[in-house]
């Protein structure tokens, strides 16, 4: 106890309560431009914490990171470019409800589902990191590879329309993703000789050109027919109390999800969004609506991926495992600071770890306070003529994929992908399921080659092992339930088309009818 | 939409042939011993080929038997841009290709400078601001941005900044 009362004096010092809100500015500023991601926030922010003291760099570097995963979502949304990886599913329900005019209400959703799972995952990680991370820590390969199969199957749910056009655009993905060293025998695969290319493609790029190139080269069809029609924000009101309630249960799940998935080393803040957002699709009473902009659709990824925040430290706090990339650079930052993660770090440094519990409580409240108050000066962003939008998206994509390896091979990249994803878009392909299998591909294959050589050239693992089991089980059951949705879909969609026809027939009777009356 | 189906399904299908074919190549030349008890590298492509093709026939024969009106096959008239506009994604692409090809010799401020004016001359702008705000945004705000704060290095080309 008064570990945790030292935690909560440090926490909430002023200068503290300073440095968190500044730390999730810059969060939110980071994540919010396209190819700057969280991780790259938190490194480029760590030497700035040398000087301090652990508790004030943790708060600063805690900070980043909650703000820098919600901050992706702001960018998906308003120019369906997400800021990182994270916010990828974010832009298929929050731009549709942009484009309804409803840009405040896709704002709000964002940030209040980012706070729910921010503040779901902040009391998992402090009342049962030790359950948790035994949990994921019975995580090994077959395992690795159920989780990434039950991953690919949100393919299916996320393809809108068709799933045979999703499903090619996420073996197109795989296949990108298949480009560089085999992951097992380091030998170079659909390299073309090319040295640049051995490393494989970074998911940045890719993402940046499928989403951000491609919009922009759509965009410029219509440019001479927006000069005169500007777009407009119709719709000023944020999110009402019973809209709210409405997605409280998606937030919830979602939350819950992206603590869990936050907690296995290795599957970050992207597989959590796309996760939870096929779960609330999966579940929910209406799923023909999700991609149409629909409330809970963006409610789901974006407490799934914010739920990882508190996730991550799981394995990290507890056992000195870290969740994923960010929380690897906060193992540096906390290991800088003297102080060894694992077991004994309650006992040793109760005080900073405590107030780093309170840190991640106050951080989202402080995302949750400047994502609101930010709501109108976000949603100026749609309003800006696009003549003026359009080569400002280009040269941040432009950037933000050179950002990444200081490389100009990462632009073309971009351009290609844009290229891609502007006939993707003429072909009525989705790009999402490409950049989930872009994520999912490399983790699928290692784990299931790793997995054939630990069972010594057997796939025993696919039946002996309970928790892939269980992936599987859930795969089948995610596809049987995209079948049937779509199914129904088609089915209400014809019915709809033969009664539009039936109408359009009797119009044509009656006025055949008065005329030759 | 019907051609556009089949061109991508054509197009998928080459991919998959494609990537059956050389994946082959990728081999490396193991021990009986170590290879006896894994997957070879060129599995998963293949796989991947496989499910691919199959799905591109799919495309093919659901897009031959959509009905009139079916969700395969449908394509909203709406917002169908003319051949004139087509022109402009070109124009853009072109001028893209251009600025990368561009970028190191000139360095990021003055090729992303360039590259916004002629988007805004392509663009047809007419207002004289806009010439003089987005190019400096997009070039030197964006620069000083990612370089000063971020601590990324952008090419400076010839300009000494």
């Amino acid at each position: 106890m008064s570990n945790f009362l030292l935690g909560l004096q440090n926490a909430f010092q002023p200068a503290m309560i300073l440095l968190t809100f500044v730390g999730v500015a810059a969060g939110i500023a980071i994540g919010s431009l396209p190819g700057l991601t969280a991780t790259m926030g938190v490194a480029v922010l760590l030497p700035l914490t040398f000087g301090m003291d652990a508790t004030a760099a943790l708060v600063l570097l805690v900070g980043v990171y909650i703000g820098a995963i919600y901050g992706g979502s702001i960018s998906a949304i308003l120019l369906r470019t997400p800021g990182t990886p994270a916010a990828a599913a974010t832009v298929l329900d929050g731009n549709a409800l942009l484009q309804k005019g409803q840009a405040a209400k896709a704002l709000s959703i964002s940030v209040i589902a980012s706070f729910g799972g921010g503040i779901v995952s902040t009391i998992m990680l402090v009342t049962l990191s030790p359950l948790l991370a035994s949990a994921a820590l019975r995580f090994s390969t077959p395992e690795f590879f159920g989780l990434a199969v039950f991953g690919l199957t949100i393919i299916a749910s996320i393809s809108g329309g068709n799933p045979v056009k999703g499903l090619l655009a996420g073996c197109l993905g795989l296949i990108v993703a298949m480009v560089g060293m085999d992951p097992i025998t380091s030998t170079p695969r659909f390299t073309f000789g090319i040295v640049k290319l051995m490393s494989g493609l970074n998911v940045i790029p890719v993402l940046i050109g499928l989403f951000a190139v491609s919009e922009v080269l759509s965009q410029m069809e219509s440019i001479m027919r927006a000069q005169k029609k500007a777009a407009k924000i119709t719709d000023h009101k944020i999110i009402n109390r019973k809209e709210l309630r409405q997605i409280l249960p998606t937030i919830l799940k979602s939350s819950l999800l992206g603590t869990f998935i936050g907690c296995i080393p290795g599957a970050g803040a992207d597989i959590a969004s796309f996760v939870s957002y096929n779960e609330a699709r999966r579940s929910s009473k209406h799923p023909e609506q999700f991609g149409t902009g629909c409330l809970e659709g963006i409610a789901a990824p974006e407490a799934g991926n914010n739920g990882v925040t508190g996730g991550a430290m799981v394995p990290m706090l507890s056992l000195g495992v870290p969740g994923d990339a960010v929380t690897a650079i906060l193992l540096g930052a906390l290991t800088i600071q003297g102080i060894q993660p694992g077991p004994l770090i309650f006992q040793n440094n109760g005080p900073v770890v405590y107030g780093l519990f309170c840190t991640m409580f106050l951080g989202n409240i402080a995302m949750l306070i400047m994502g609101l108050s930010g709501i109108r000066l976000f949603s100026k962003i749609v309003e800006i003529p696009k003549q003026i939008i359009l080569p400002i998206i280009l040269a941040l994509s432009m950037v933000g994929s050179f950002a990444i390896n200081n490389n100009v091979m990462d632009m073309w990249v971009a351009l290609i992908f844009g290229v891609i994803g502007y006939f993707m878009k003429k072909a009525n392909i989705p790009s999402s399921p490409a950049v989930l299998a872009i994520i999912l591909g490399p983790m699928a294959e290692t784990n299931l080659r790793r997995s054939v050589i630990m069972y010594e050239g057997s796939f025993r693992f696919l039946w002996t092992r309970p928790i892939t089991i269980a992936f599987l089980l859930l795969s089948v059951i995610s596809m049987i339930s995209v079948i049937r949705t779509t199914k129904r879909a088609r089915e209400r969609s014809a019915r709809l088309a033969a009664e539009q026809q039936n109408a359009k027939n009797e119009r044509d009777d009656t006025s055949h009818g008065q005329m030759e009356k | 939409m019907k051609k556009k189906n089949l061109i991508a399904a054509g197009l998928f299908l080459a991919l998959a042939v494609f990537v059956w074919v050389t994946s082959g190549s990728y081999v490396p030349k193991l021990s009986a011993r170590f290879s006896a008890n894994q997957l070879a590298n060129d599995f998963f492509p293949k796989l991947v080929s496989v499910l691919m093709g199959g799905l591109a026939v799919l495309l093919v024969i659901q897009t031959l038997h959509a009905k009139p009106g079916s969700p395969v096959i449908e394509e909203s008239d709406e917002d169908k841009p003319t051949k004139k506009e087509m022109l402009m994604p070109a124009a853009g692409l072109a001028l893209l290709v251009l600025y990368l090809v561009l970028i190191e010799p000139l360095g990021y401020v003055i090729d992303t400078f360039l590259l916004c004016v002629f988007y805004l001359a392509l663009f047809r702008c007419k207002k004289w601001y806009y010439y003089a705000v987005t190019p400096l945004v997009a070039s030197l705000g964006v620069y000083m941005l990612f370089t000063r704060v971020f601590l990324v290095i952008l090419p400076r080309g010839i300009l000494p900044l």
